[in-house]
């Protein structure tokens, strides 16, 4: 029961960079694609003596470049990338629910897990969907396009500068996958632990475990908590405490969600009052946290 | 009016018509009907095409020889005749259908296969709406002669036959119609009482043993009734069958002059066409122009002159003079110079002999004796100039040469607006006597055909008369939007475009009405679209619906005829919804968090 718990909880964590990594690679594809597609339409503007010409053509070619990127990125690959990724957020949430029932000996879901998980996987998804592609990477892009055309810059320059934009430079992403990046690593491990957390806070659990393992790029905040019990008024005090990459939004409610804070692959999870340490009980009565039955 | 008043009317018309039989002077029917009939004729010469004004030759030129004047008869051409159609072309700005309106009340519902509308804009017989008739016939015969009158009366009667008798079928409603007489034809017409005309048809009646069709048949139309007499039995003897053709029972009499300016007679009131006062001047055009023609065939070819001696024939009867000589007691053509009278000196081998002068004569003939004469061009260019001038004249008359063509400069465009509003003055007046005419119609028709207490349509008159074509519309349009004009500013000149290059329909109206409702960004330009579509403030679905506007309303109306009559923010619903359906058909497939989530299961 033991070795199964923890390979639960193994697989349950190996997957907050497994599954967003998958989802990061399609990405790149795309990225790639965005870039080559851009380059071609540039072709198409009209220039004079290497510079592009403020004219009418080139004003309507960049409201078409607009609607060809649109049809770049989210072309048949992406929508099946992202559904993929999405349908990841329910096979997590089932690991989830196995953990509950090896941990606590017996558990049964309900509909307002399921709720929650749908929530969840709508905040990360509406992240990555069109209109959050089209802050991020379309207009920006469009954008620099315009003032190029307005300003009748050099192609030289606009290409330049949609290749560092797009493809990024050394040291740095381009803005599409940094985008992803950030958005599919955090969401879905905060999908993660925030439907981890809503199960606890219906069972009624009180002690968790901080547990993730640690890496080379770990930061303090984690290294000092990993593989430690604490009781959930412990981890609310967090919220009050500073420290480096720490998400601005972390409250008492939502270090359950945050942890760590941006980039953070550990989890808080529940554990049945049996399996703590009799040393971390004993802290938590004597500081007034937990009261025995 | 009782029968006995209608057979003394009859009488006393046909007693006019024989005391003025065999003379020249027309009949006086009534007072005013010779000098109506004059204008007529006056104006008449210059409204048809190739009707010789044979008077007027023959009063200019007394002299003139039958040669000549049956010349100037076989080329006659009708110059003034585009003056009077570009009269007419001015006049017809009337009928625009941006200028006037019509609506109709509610008809009865035992009507309403048979409604007053469709009666009169598309079962009217003959011209197909009553519409049609007055701005092809009426206005054109109101300046020709408004002396005519316009009569109203069933097309036809419709009768059932019943036990082997015919009678009147009185369950069909009747076709009643209007129709023009000229002033010829007005034998008698007082205000309010009857008007009598005579028809051209004509009724069989007896000349000797045979039968002739050549009888008179005459209508008269009272407060109450329409009757047809005709005619009948010996020619001289002037009997009339009366016969009540119609009992319309309106009250007052179906027929009015046609009318223009009024003058005033001691018993009546002559109407004088507005087209009038450019006659004299079209005349002398007329004129002008038959001479032109005699004279360039007389002087346009150089004309051969030779010396010829006088005519010395002589036989056993006598000698040439003058070109004839006597013969059994009369004077015939001198067989040697077919009576010109004088002899070439020229042989028939084209020699020419030439008498030696004597000392007294000295040498008085040329050499050579004979030469050419070229024609004077002054003569036809002054001819010409003439016929311009009383063209120029005629057109400044009626109000349609605008603006001074002497006036430069910043004047120019002052005296455009003064000449322009001159003539709207003359037009606004002529289209109010045209519409009161078309009311009036309305009104005979209507209550003939059902009742007395039918609702009479209410017609708005004309007020302007500027006409503008698709192009002046078009940059307008673009001057209003770039002006930023209000869009209600903007959406008349739309619709006022859309009126003249599609020609005015009904649903035009509610088409864009629509459309100024369900298209936000109606009034922008092109290029502000797309910025907008850029910066994310127009959506793409939006962009869709203004361009496609149109083509979704027509598949809607294809779709459902009755779309018009859903209340509007459900036709709004169903543009957008179409619009943004389309979006989803081009655009890449919208993502969002709940198709994705929906898609999970598949």
């Amino acid at each position: 029961m033991a070795h199964n718990i923890e390979h639960i909880i193994e697989q349950k964590i190996a997957r907050l960079e497994s599954v967003p990594d998958q989802f990061v690679a399609q990405s790149r594809k795309i990225q790639l694609q965005v870039y080559k597609e851009i380059s071609k339409l540039l072709g198409e503007l009209d220039k004079v003596e290497g510079r592009f010409a403020l004219t009418q053509k080139n004003i309507n070619l960049i409201e078409r470049i607009n609607a060809q990127l649109k049809k770049v990125i989210f072309n048949e690959d992406y929508i099946e990338a992202i559904t993929t990724f999405a349908r990841e957020f329910s096979r997590q949430a089932k690991i989830t629910e196995a953990y509950f029932a090896e941990a606590l000996g017996e558990f049964t879901t309900k509909d307002l897990y399921k709720s929650i998980l749908s929530r969840t996987q709508k905040n990360a998804l509406a992240l990555l969907t069109e209109d959050a592609y089209t802050q991020v990477l379309i207009n920006p892009v469009t954008n620099i396009l315009e003032s190029s055309v307005i300003s009748e810059v050099s192609y030289k320059e606009t290409i330049q500068a949609l290749e560092n934009f797009i493809l990024g430079a050394e040291g740095v992403e381009g803005k599409l996958i940094s985008h992803v990046k950030r958005v599919a690593y955090d969401s879905f491990a905060v999908s993660d632990r925030t439907y981890t957390n809503a199960i606890a806070e219906d069972l009624g659990l009180e002690f968790y475990r901080y547990q993730g393992g640690k890496i080379e790029d770990t930061r303090d905040f984690c290294s000092q908590r990993d593989g430690k019990y604490f009781h959930k008024k412990e981890i609310q005090a967090w919220a009050n405490q500073k420290w480096q990459g720490k998400n601005t939004a972390t409250t008492e409610a939502t270090i359950f969600a945050f942890a760590g804070g941006y980039n953070c692959k550990h989890s808080i999870l529940p554990v049945s009052t049996k399996s703590v340490p009799k040393s971390v009980i004993q802290r938590n009565i004597e500081n007034g946290n937990y009261t025995p039955d | 009016m009782e029968l006995t008043d209608i057979q003394a009317l009859i009488s006393e018309k046909i007693q006019i018509f024989k005391d003025y039989q065999g003379k020249k002077e027309l009949p006086e029917y009534n007072p005013v009907f010779r000098e109506a009939v004059e204008y007529y004729e006056k104006i008449s010469i210059h409204t048809e095409q190739d009707v010789f004004p044979e008077k007027l030759f023959k009063k200019r030129a007394p002299n003139q020889t039958d040669e000549e004047f049956e010349y100037i008869k076989e080329n006659f051409k009708s110059v003034t005749y585009p003056v009077f159609s570009k009269y007419l072309g001015f006049l017809n700005r009337i009928w625009n259908d941006a200028n006037w309106s019509i609506q109709y009340g509610e008809d009865e519902t035992r009507f309403s296969n048979n409604t007053a509308q469709e009666y009169l804009e598309k079962g009217y017989p003959v011209y197909g709406s009553l519409e049609n008739y007055f701005k092809d016939i009426v206005t054109k015969w109101k300046e020709k002669d408004p002396n005519a009158v316009i009569c109203h009366k069933p097309y036809d009667i419709p009768t059932i036959e019943k036990d082997g008798e015919i009678l009147i079928n009185d369950t069909e409603l009747i076709k009643p119609i209007a129709k023009i007489y000229p002033s010829k034809q007005v034998i008698d017409f007082k205000e309010g009482l009857f008007c009598l005309v005579e028809l051209t048809e004509k009724s069989w009646v007896e000349y000797g043993p045979k039968k002739v069709k050549e009888g008179k048949i005459f209508e008269l139309y009272t407060t109450e009734h329409v009757w047809r007499i005709v005619q009948v039995g010996k020619k001289i003897d002037y009997n009339f069958e009366y016969i009540l053709y119609w009992s319309h029972n309106l009250g007052y009499v179906p027929a009015s002059k046609l009318r223009a300016e009024p003058i005033e007679r001691e018993e009546g009131i002559l109407y004088k066409s507005h087209f009038m006062p450019a006659v004299p001047a079209l005349d002398l055009m007329l004129l002008d122009n038959g001479n032109l023609q005699i004279s360039k065939n007389a002087h346009v070819f150089p004309q051969k002159w030779e010396i010829a001696a006088e005519c010395d024939y002589e036989n056993e009867y006598g000698h040439c003079v003058a070109g004839k000589i006597p013969h059994e007691g009369k004077n015939i053509y001198c067989p040697s110079c077919n009576g010109t009278g004088t002899k070439r000196i020229s042989s028939p081998l084209g020699v020419y002999q030439i008498k030696e002068p004597t000392a007294t004569e000295g040498s008085g003939i040329p050499t050579p004796p004979f030469g050419y004469v070229s024609p004077d061009p002054a003569v036809l260019e002054f001819l010409r100039s003439e016929i311009d001038a009383n063209e120029d004249k005629a057109l400044s008359i009626l109000n349609l040469h605008v603006g001074n063509s002497q006036v430069k400069g910043s004047d120019v465009a002052l005296t455009r607006q003064i000449d322009r509003e001159e003539a709207f003055s003359m037009l606004l007046g002529i289209s109010n006597q045209v519409f009161q005419l078309f009311e009036f119609s309305h009104k005979c028709i209507l209550e003939m055909r059902y009742g007395p207490e039918v609702e009479l349509p209410v017609i708005s008159y004309p007020r302007n008369f500027a006409i503008k074509n698709e192009q002046e519309l078009t940059a307008e349009i673009a001057e209003a939007k770039e002006k930023g004009l209000p869009d209600l500013v903007i959406r008349n000149l739309i619709l006022e475009y859309l009126k003249v290059r599609f020609n005015y329909q009904e649903e035009v109206s509610q088409i864009v009405d629509l459309a100024f409702n369900v298209d936000r960004i109606i009034t922008l330009s092109t290029m502000d679209i797309q910025q907008k579509k850029l910066s994310g403030s127009v959506a793409n679905w939006e962009d869709i619906l203004h361009t496609s506007i149109w083509v979704f309303i027509e598949e809607v109306v294809q779709e459902d005829e009755n779309f018009f009559e859903l209340e509007l923010s459900e036709q709004k619903r169903i543009l957008i919804e179409k619009a943004k359906a389309k979006d989803t058909e081009v655009s890449p497939q919208r993502m969002n968090p709940d198709t994705i989530l929906a898609n999970l299961g598949a």
